[in-house]
């Protein structure tokens, strides 16, 4: 309809030369005084005070971690949290590259930009936790390696991930600056970014999990399983499936204008498809949940308090959406399913910060309770990787349709016709 | 914590089972998944339209057949529906709402004239208007591409979040297309009827076609319908 044409109409950038054409994107595109602005600014001006004084005075100046304690809200949720919701990138770019489900195609520059923009933020805010971060560097030029660490392979897996995601989306930003030979040399890249994004994902999400097998005395048993590396790369899948149900639920209200025709219209039965993959997942997650708490002779702690905890993560938050999912499938409710995704998605918190933060250490006297200032620069993370969305895809084209200079046969290689079978 | 490595034998026979229960209750779990659930006699399925007329998925409609769809950060484009264009046929001329004025939900949003009858169509959204299309304006024959080149004004809405919500989209859109496609079927005369189940498609101008003298105030029964 509208909206989206201006991508499609005229020459690239609107004949305009780079330089200008960048300068003109740097402008606001819409009304500066929205609820989300009003909100958001405050803050993450808030956050960067806060950042500045951990910088200059120390971790123990604005948070609860100790040597005791070195883990807190920074990385169980930021880190270990943010990088399942993460998970739906790899899982739809396997569904639409590899296995060859082409109905999924219209949300795979959103996913791919999303599970980026998570990793750049979410992993990037390592860094705020890190007591030195220009340490970082070391584990890629070799000052000290520091292979002896499962920290090393993390970091690595990160770092190559970041660049195997932003090959992929890679080609939507050679559209937005008008570029059509960088887009065809990246568009040839995307099948081999694709497939080693893949394979880099599954290791780390499930690398993430075998972190915790080094903590074996620390982690609460009924989260502890030698079977954690599976738990965690498992429920990614649902995890990350269910922030593209609800970050397609958000884009379709508030990015309505930059939706395709084509996207807008496939919407609710991509949601119901996902659905179907997320309620046949949970339903081999449950099994193994129960599984595992037979198999470690963990029924007494049921009755624990903190057996209680950990009912309310598995009924409340894995078996109440799996039946939302399911009902939602076949009674065709996108409502349903939606508030199955949201559930999905306080249960994954959940779980995250039971393994990280709330059963680790679990039997120590003090317990780790964030400071507000915490909880304000993890609201101000995952603020600005929204201000970062946003801004992208009200510039490039990545709900809507390509635009119209870039040729079928760059498109073809954008999506193999045969991939299934050489992968 | 020591009795939780005891004896790791001790419940194989359990996991053995519970295994076979993964196993087992998986088939019927799959089928149950995949069995459309039944609303009484019928299926839950998507209303199916004839195809007579464009239903865009972006686009929310207001029982008055006029739509909404977003056009950028805070706008929305508003217009008039096919279903009204095709009823009515080419107008003669358009009048629309100065910029700056403002508009009631419901309540007159712009007019158009057809063979010198003028038709009132209600806002869908309220709100200010921003931008009006001269083009449609200047030549009222664009009106054909009603969700296209025929859109009529654009509307920043009054209130935060007053946007789409109250008007019809996916389904409850169809649903409502269908009843009011069912309601022009009733109306029409058996010839123009056998030339429609032959596959064809209502040419602009449907309601003079069904009845030349009665034609205005028939156009007017369907459109105030909804």
């Amino acid at each position: 309809m509208n909206g989206a044409q201006s991508f499609s109409e005229g020459r690239p950038r609107g004949g305009r030369s780079l330089w200008r054409f960048l300068l003109s994107e740097l402008k606001p595109k819409g009304p500066l005084f929205t609820v989300f602005n009003l909100v958001s600014v405050p803050v993450m001006i808030a956050a960067a005070v806060i950042l500045f004084v951990r910088f200059t005075h120390g971790l123990s100046a604005v948070t609860n971690l100790s040597q005791e304690v070195p883990w807190g809200l920074w990385k169980g949720f930021n880190v270990v949290t943010g990088v399942a919701f993460a998970g739906g990138a790899y899982f739809v770019t396997l569904l639409v590259y590899v296995l060859g489900q082409k109905k999924y195609h219209s949300i795979v520059r959103i996913t791919v930009l999303n599970g980026f923009l998570a990793y750049v933020f979410y992993a990037g805010a390592l860094m705020l936790d890190l007591g030195r971060p220009w340490k970082m560097l070391n584990v890629v030029i070799g000052n000290s390696f520091g292979v002896s660490s499962v920290l090393f392979l993390i970091a690595w897996h990160f770092m190559l991930y970041m660049m195997a995601a932003f090959l992929e989306f890679s080609p939507a930003i050679a559209e937005w600056l008008g570029m059509k030979r960088l887009r065809r040399a990246l568009s040839a890249l995307t099948l081999g970014a694709v497939v080693f994004g893949i394979t880099l994902s599954i290791l780390h999400q499930s690398g993430l999990g075998a972190l915790f097998l080094m903590a074996k005395g620390k982690v609460h048993p009924l989260w502890y399983s030698e079977f954690l590396p599976i738990y965690f790369l498992v429920s990614s899948v649902f995890a990350g499936l269910s922030v593209v149900i609800f970050e397609g639920t958000l884009s379709r209200r508030m990015f309505a204008w930059r939706m395709s025709e084509q996207h807008a219209a496939e919407h609710d039965g991509i949601v119901l498809s996902l659905s179907k993959i997320c309620a046949a997942v949970m339903y081999a997650y449950v099994f193994l949940k129960v599984l595992d708490v037979v198999h470690g002779h963990k029924l007494a702690l049921l009755g624990t308090s903190m057996g209680h905890w950990f009912l309310l993560e598995v009924v409340g938050f894995v078996l109440v959406p799996l039946a939302f999912f399911t009902e939602g499938v076949r009674w065709k409710s996108v409502a349903a399913c939606k508030v199955g995704a949201v559930l999905t998605m306080i249960g994954i918190v959940l779980n995250r910060l039971n393994v990280s933060i709330i059963g680790f250490e679990w039997m120590q006297p003090v317990r780790y309770i964030p400071t507000p200032y915490e909880v304000v620069v993890t609201l101000a993370v995952i603020l600005a990787e929204i201000w970062v969305l946003r801004w992208v895809i009200v510039r490039m084209p990545v709900l809507n349709d390509s635009p119209a200079w870039v040729r079928e046969p760059v498109r073809a290689a954008e999506v193999p016709e045969a991939a299934p079978a050489s992968v | 914590m020591e009795t939780l490595v005891q004896d790791p034998f001790a419940s194989k026979g359990v996991e053995y089972l519970i295994c076979l229960a993964f196993l087992g209750s998986l088939p019927a779990y799959w089928r149950h998944l995949n069995r459309p659930a039944r609303l009484g006699m019928e299926t839950a399925e998507e209303p199916v339209l004839s195809g007579w007329f464009h239903l865009p998925a972006r686009a929310a409609f207001h029982a008055g057949h006029t739509w909404a769809a977003p056009a950028g950060p805070g706008r929305f484009r508003v217009g008039l529906d096919d279903f009204a264009q095709k009823l009515l046929g080419s107008p003669g001329a358009v009048a629309l709402p100065a910029v700056g004025s403002r508009l009631q939900r419901g309540d007159r949003g712009f007019a158009i004239d057809v063979s010198g009858s003028r038709f009132d169509l209600p806002a869908p959204l309220a709100g200010r208007v921003v931008a009006r299309n001269e083009a449609a304006l200047r030549d009222p024959s664009l009106l054909g591409d009603p969700y296209g080149a025929g859109w009529l004004l654009e509307v920043r809405p009054s209130r935060w979040g007053s946007g789409l919500r109250s008007l019809m989209q996916g389904r409850s859109a169809r649903e409502w297309l269908g009843r009011a496609e069912e309601a022009l079927r009733l109306r029409m005369s058996p010839e123009v009827g056998a030339v429609l189940q032959d596959g064809g498609v209502p040419v602009p101008g449907i309601a003079r076609a069904l009845d030349e003298d009665g034609w205005e105030k028939l156009a007017r029964e369907l459109l105030a319908r909804g």
